[in-house]
């Protein structure tokens, strides 16, 4: 063999070898592009490790609530009526965890509107103690029901425990007001029951829906870009101006509102404002599973899943820096509240803009016909 | 080498079989001579309606050619002009195809020739009507090279509701609204709408309205309590249960003029008239038997106009929908102001995320089908075409009111409760629509239930809850089933 031979036969083989790797390449895909990141497993542990547990710690403190109201209707006494402000204080902990899933079920039944719509129109609801025929969750009433409502009723404004009892119970309209009382907390009870019931898998089974493989793309209608969309809109509307911007006037021309603080006749909103931002932080991250803040890093943005981390801590922060009552912190010391506003502001741009922009997920709501 | 024999041996005996034949079947006196024949390549013929088909027919006669005649179904023979006395001769007979015919009718042509000996032989050909056209890519037809479409007069209706909306607009910023400005453009005072159209038109709204609305003075009523609403509006008088005034909506910021049930007066008279005119002209003038069914003219063109009566019913129907020509699914984004109200709605459901409706290419198909059909006389695809559409339109009307409802919900749910009045108008306007269709799935029973206790007890939209709206939700998905896959995501 000379060696020109020996050429021509390594060149065929080189050949051979390009020519295989190439449509082996083309044609056997699995094996060669990049791994894709496991949503099914993060939403997986969004659905039982997050959101079934947050709604079904709602549920325990709902009805622990309706057992010391009907409690507090047979005996209406000082300690019952501590009680239930307790149960109360407890229930709106708990849903700081659960009011960000509002889509699904929570959409359906309007669970954040019945629930929480603050500052609560207690002209409204004196007029339904008074004329009675209300139906709790109708627009109409919206800012007559649900816990804000209940802040109203058993704190009062500027009344002390016995002012508070004899409204209840001596006072002209007063088995009126223990009904009103009751049929809103019957009413908190059946929408909360609704969506656990809704999720449950031995119910309605949207969990089964939630991690369905048809939803389990990015597309709109997705779950996650249900969830994305829900929770940007619950940080913006919901956390950053609900429970801080508006109370600090910044929706009023600078002038502030401090009877708009979520839980402003029990005087604990600050509380409620720490809750929801620590919540929203370990939405983030998926608790101790697989979070919004791994995808992003196996998207490669490390830095931007640090920088909503360290944003929100840094919120935390600033918020638990807040006095309660939120509405005296705001009379007194309006900056420090609206630095709360700012410190917020930063994270939802990392959040809305850098977070859906690598996730390739689409703002959905404020959706406009423009007619 | 085997097959040339064998070929040979077969040519042979066809030619063997067809001479035996040929004599069995002529009309031999038993004189010797040759009987004539003839023969032709066009047995089956095809041809629209009004237009000739031509037969060629190859006539021998080794006595001489007589004469040749023809009888169409059995009718009077007429004879055809032929070379006495030449023994071939090609002829080329053009039948034409009656006007009024209709697609895949048949006509049967026998044809008689006889020869200077008096023997005779027959050939038989059908002919068949079939398409003048077939259906175009987009709404567009002619006749001798002119277009054969024409709704102007559904164009300038649709533009009056146009700058009616306009007109309530004002309203809705806190503008004093006129009843009569209102009443004037609803019936087209003076034709320019009492002064208040940018246009002039001899065409109306009110003369096309539903009968029973004009009846109930259904629009005269919304006009007045629109102009009495906005004079509460005028003084910046916020709207609330009882009292009428204005809302904001929270997404544009901008002000809406709601009634003392929270209905907006700008959706109920503009989607009111798309339902009471546009559909009801639709489904109940230009869809029904009276303009477009069987018995309508479709040979003679309208005096002056280059239409059938039937095509331009049709037209008309199209016009009350006018979209884009080359309408589809799905619609591009930068071309979405090129449809409007009905259309426009059409693709609002069209492209949904998961699994389109496809509405727009569904309606826009059944339109140019029909429209072909009858251009074809096609009675069973213009049926059939005409049965698409009373089902695809009420579809629109029913999906569009779900999107609305879902709107709703989540406007609720987001604490908008001005952008909530605002989409369950538009949902309580969209279900009232579908009560215009005589051939509609959903009865004024459930639709009576949507209306007026679903969407708020006592039809007061602040009386509306989740669940009203859900149940009013699962109603429609249970008489349109098509929605079921798409109703959380429309």
């Amino acid at each position: 063999m000379n060696i020109k031979y020996l050429q021509y036969i390594a060149i065929c083989i080189g050949l051979t070898v390009v020519v295989f790797s190439c449509s082996s390449g083309d044609d056997d895909t699995g094996g060669q592009t990049p791994p894709e990141f496991d949503r099914a497993a993060m939403l997986a542990n969004y659905a039982d490790n997050l959101i079934l547990p947050a709604y079904s710690d709602l549920q325990v403190e709902v009805d622990q609530m309706a057992a010391d109201a009907t409690a507090f209707e047979s005996e209406p006494t000082a300690a019952n009526l501590e009680t239930l402000q307790n149960a109360l204080k407890s229930v709106r902990l708990s849903w700081q965890d659960a009011n960000f899933y509002q889509f699904g079920p929570a959409e359906t039944v309007t669970l954040r509107a019945s629930l929480n719509t603050y500052p609560t129109d207690t002209d409204k609801i004196e007029s339904n103690i008074e004329n009675g025929g209300y139906t709790l969750g109708s627009i109409d009433n919206i800012a007559a029901g649900g816990l804000p409502a209940l802040d109203y009723l058993i704190h009062g404004a500027e009344v002390t425990t016995e002012q508070i009892i004899a409204a209840f119970t001596t006072d002209p309209g007063a088995s009126e007001r223990m009904t009103y009382l009751v049929d809103n907390v019957a009413f908190v009870k059946s929408r909360v029951d609704d969506v656990v019931n809704s999720w449950d898998p031995a119910g309605d089974d949207y969990r089964g829906t939630f991690l369905s493989e048809g939803n389990g793309g990015t597309g709109v209608g997705s779950s996650i870009s249900l969830l994305v969309n829900a929770m940007i809109l619950h940080y913006e509307r919901f956390m950053r101006d609900g429970k801080i911007g508006i109370p600090a006037g910044v929706r009023s021309a600078g002038v502030p509102r401090p009877t708009a603080t979520e839980a402003f006749y029990g005087g604990y909103s600050a509380e409620l404002a720490v809750a929801n931002i620590t919540g929203y932080k370990r939405l983030v991250i998926g608790g101790s599973g697989s979070g919004l803040d791994d995808y992003l890093e196996f998207m490669e943005s490390d830095e931007l899943s640090n920088d909503i981390q360290d944003g929100l801590d840094q919120s935390i922060n600033d918020a638990g820096q807040l006095t309660d009552p939120l509405s005296e912190n705001i009379e007194n010391d309006n900056d420090g509240v609206i630095a709360v506003f700012t410190s917020l502001q930063e994270v939802l741009v990392l959040i809305k803009v850098d977070m859906t922009s690598v996730l390739g997920i689409t703002i959905t709501f404020q959706d406009n016909d423009g007619d | 080498m085997i097959y040339p024999i064998n070929k040979q041996i077969y040519t042979l005996t066809i030619w063997g079989l067809l001479a035996l034949f040929t004599l069995a079947c002529s009309d031999d006196d038993g004189e010797g001579i040759d009987p004539p024949g003839i023969t032709s390549g066009d047995m089956q013929v095809e041809a629209g309606r009004g237009t000739e088909a031509a037969i060629n027919l190859a006539l021998n006669a080794p006595s001489g050619i007589e004469s040749l005649s023809v009888s169409v179904d059995g009718g009077t023979a007429e004879d055809i002009p032929v070379n006495t006395g030449a023994t071939t001769q090609s002829v080329t007979y053009n039948y034409t195809i009656p006007a009024a015919s209709t697609l895949g009718e048949q006509f049967t042509l026998a044809f008689t020739l006889t020869d200077q000996g008096s023997q005779t032989t027959n050939y038989t050909a059908t002919v068949t009507t079939g398409k003048l056209i077939e259906t175009p890519a987009t709404y567009e037809f002619t006749r001798d090279g002119a277009s054969s479409v024409f709704y102007g007069g559904q164009k300038d209706r649709l533009d009056m509701v146009e700058e009616i909306k306009s007109v309530l607009g004002g309203g809705d910023a806190g503008d004093l609204v006129s009843e009569q400005v209102l009443l004037d453009m609803y019936a087209n005072t003076g034709g320019n709408g009492g002064g208040n159209f940018t246009f002039t038109s001899d065409r109306q709204l009110k003369d096309k309205t539903f009968a029973p609305d004009l009846d109930d003075n259904f629009f005269e009523d919304l006009f007045a309590g629109g102009a009495a609403a906005s004079t509460n509006g005028n003084k910046g008088i916020t709207a609330s249960n009882g009292t009428a005034g204005l809302i904001v909506r929270e997404n544009s910021g901008n002000t809406i003029l709601v009634d003392e049930n929270g209905r907006e007066f700008t959706q109920l008279i503009e989607k009111g008239m798309m339902g009471s005119v546009f559909y009801n002209q639709i489904f109940n003038v230009y869809l029904s038997d009276d303009r477009t069914g069987d018995e309508v003219e479709n040979v003679e063109l309208v005096d002056g106009e280059n239409y059938t009566p039937m095509e331009h019913h049709l037209d008309e129907a199209f016009g009350y929908w006018d979209p884009p020509l080359d309408f589809t699914s799905p619609w591009p984004e930068e071309r979405e102001d090129e449809d409007r109200f009905w259309s426009h709605y059409s693709n609002t459901v069209d492209n949904v995320s998961n699994g389109m409706l496809g509405t727009n290419e569904t309606i826009m198909n059944a339109y140019k089908e029909a429209r072909a059909a009858i251009v074809n006389n096609d009675l069973t695809t213009k049926n059939e075409m005409r049965d698409e559409l009373y089902e695809s339109l009420e579809l629109v009307a029913a999906a569009v009111c779900v999107h609305y409802i879902n709107g709703t919900l989540s406007s609720l749910d987001a604490g908008n409760t001005g952008e909530a009045f605002h989409t369950l108008s538009e949902a309580w306007a969209f279900a009232n629509a579908l009560r215009y269709s005589p051939n509609k799935k959903i009865t004024l029973e459930q639709l009576e239930q949507i209306m007026e206790t679903d969407f708020g007890a006592d039809g007061n939209f602040w009386n509306v809850t989740s669940m009203g709206l859900n149940a009013a939700k699962t109603t429609l998905v249970t008489v349109y089933p098509d929605l079921d896959a798409v109703k959380d995501d429309l």
